[in-house]
């Protein structure tokens, strides 16, 4: 090993140095195994084989909704989960356009009060052509040579562009843009923080997200889809992010517009901040006054025989202070003997 | 991957990769996600994953480039997931392991330079000089010419003002 690696190596072992075994570590792992196991098998009756069907044919229908859908992604698909507040799901926007070679839908959209996440799903006309998202997959921001092949397993093939290109025809790459107008204000820093392909449909679903103070006047987000039919011998330009197709204008740019629905009502248009429910109240909000759920318990204070137990909330007086220990006749929990 | 003829069983296996190899691993996930946690998570996730491809492992390459091809994998998964994609050059030292030994002057620094290096940069770095493997057996890890590797370290030398020396580095590959 030369000198600057042993630097390196130095460096890196010296600052890291409290980064070394976990005890923890074998028996977490054994562990997490455990759910990997394959299951027993059991002899299938009839019966079973249909509620079997059924409950399939329910949990596709449902997983391929909540596949594609803006809350997938922010509370399955991340390793952060957040909690979604219904009220601020925006469900069932199913908002299109269809193109010469793409349809484009956007599922649904969340609104936090800070940021808003939209899933986009796209996929060709053509569900057989190979089908490519435009995306500089590497966290440098220097290049555009990759790209995320939907002909690959779930999530795990991304491709240097000359590795894919070589033997290929008639490929569709698709780059999305976003714009957002707000009350006339118009932004376009929208980034794409996490995508997904579905093989069986060739297609691919992006979660969207830019930042958003206010959806009270609601808005229009525009998302233009630029594409391009790709042979090989089309040129990359790298560096302005650009594909020149090898025959002029084969390619297509498609407008989906989305209406965002205005949030004027105010008590949906923030985060709870829910106090506890007492004896007198609901679950409620601070900030709105809402409610949810029924009374709570009343707050008694700890057994005292010599103390008639009274909720300081509301009053209620439970009990003569002194309980009858049912074990012992005549005897109280405090251990007097009662006539 | 044994060559004692007493059967040894995945559990002894795991243990003996975890003492062999959790500290570069844990290290070098802590470079890829510059954080503790999320590097612990990560090396949970590599071992886990060689732990349930013992029986697929054939010995074709060593376990050394085995374990930290899945360590590098996931590594990447992970930036690539949620807020991660989000290109974000800070490097919060408070979310590192606090060091054991005090650094000699310009080693932190020179850490936090490697961490800010792009993602590309930062694997023939963690590879090559951190790791030890050669310039071939990091091309094939990463599924790029040996070439290709030998022009990222350059780069990523220069980057850290680092200037290769070693003639062997810049001429034919081990």
């Amino acid at each position: 090993m030369n000198r600057k690696s042993e630097d390196i190596r130095t460096a890196i072992d010296t600052t890291l140095s409290g980064a070394s075994h976990d005890p923890a570590l074998f028996g977490s792992v054994v562990h997490a195994s455990k759910g990997d196991t394959p299951p027993v098998k059991k002899k299938l009756t009839l019966s079973m084989a249909l509620v079997l069907i059924l409950v399939l044919l329910t949990g596709t229908v449902a997983l391929a909704a909540a596949y594609r859908g803006v809350s997938w992604f922010l509370t399955e698909r991340t390793i952060q989960p957040i909690e979604i507040n219904p009220d601020l799901l925006m469900s069932n926007l199913t908002q299109g356009c269809t193109s010469e070679w793409l349809d484009a839908t956007v599922q649904d959209a969340y609104w936090d009060g800070t940021e808003l996440s939209v899933s986009l799903h796209v996929t060709p006309k053509d569900k057989s052509m190979p089908f490519a998202m435009l995306y500089d997959i590497g966290l440098d921001g220097e290049s555009f040579d990759t790209i995320w092949l939907t002909d690959a397993d779930f999530n795990s093939n991304i491709m240097p562009v000359e590795q894919w290109r070589d033997g290929k025809t008639g490929i569709l790459l698709c780059d999305p843009k976003v714009t957002l107008s707000i009350a006339g204000t118009e932004d376009t820093s929208w980034r794409s923080l996490d995508y997904v392909h579905i093989p069986e449909e060739n297609a691919v679903v992006l979660m969207l997200q830019m930042p958003v103070n206010s959806l009270t006047a609601g808005g229009q987000m525009v998302i233009r889809l630029d594409s391009v039919l790709s042979h090989p011998g089309d040129a990359v330009d790298a560096a302005n992010r650009r594909w020149q197709a090898q025959e002029p204008g084969e390619s297509e740019s498609a407008t989906l517009s989305v209406y965002l629905p205005a949030l004027t009502d105010p008590v949906a248009a923030h985060k709870h901040d829910w106090l506890p429910a007492t004896c007198v109240s609901p679950m409620t909000c601070k900030t709105c006054g809402r409610t949810e759920g029924g009374l709570g318990e009343h707050n008694f204070p700890p057994i005292d025989c010599n103390i008639v137990r009274t909720c300081p909330v509301c009053t209620y007086t439970y009990k003569t202070g002194h309980i009858a220990n049912s074990e012992i006749p005549g005897a109280c929990y405090c251990g007097e003997i009662h006539p | 991957m044994n060559a004692d003829k007493r059967a040894v069983s995945p559990e002894e296996t795991l243990r003996r990769l975890m003492t062999d190899y959790e500290t570069p691993v844990r290290r070098m996930c802590c470079m890829y996600l510059r954080d503790e946690h999320l590097a612990a998570d990560a090396v949970q996730e590599t071992f886990l994953r060689a732990y349930l491809s013992l029986g697929d492992f054939r010995g074709e390459a060593s376990e050394k480039t085995w374990l930290m091809r899945i360590a590098v994998n996931t590594c990447h998964s992970m930036r690539r997931s949620g807020w991660l994609r989000f290109i974000d050059r800070r490097v919060d030292l408070a979310k590192l392991p606090e060091p054991v030994q005090n650094a000699e002057y310009g080693m932190t620094e020179l850490t936090v330079e490697i961490m800010r290096l792009p993602r590309k940069l930062l694997d023939v770095v963690l590879l090559h000089d951190y790791q030890g493997f050669t310039v071939r057996e990091t091309g094939e890890m990463l599924g790029v010419p040996y070439q290709t590797i030998t022009s990222r370290l350059n780069t990523a030398h220069k980057k850290l003002r680092i200037v290769l020396t070693d003639p062997k580095e810049g001429g034919a590959p081990e």
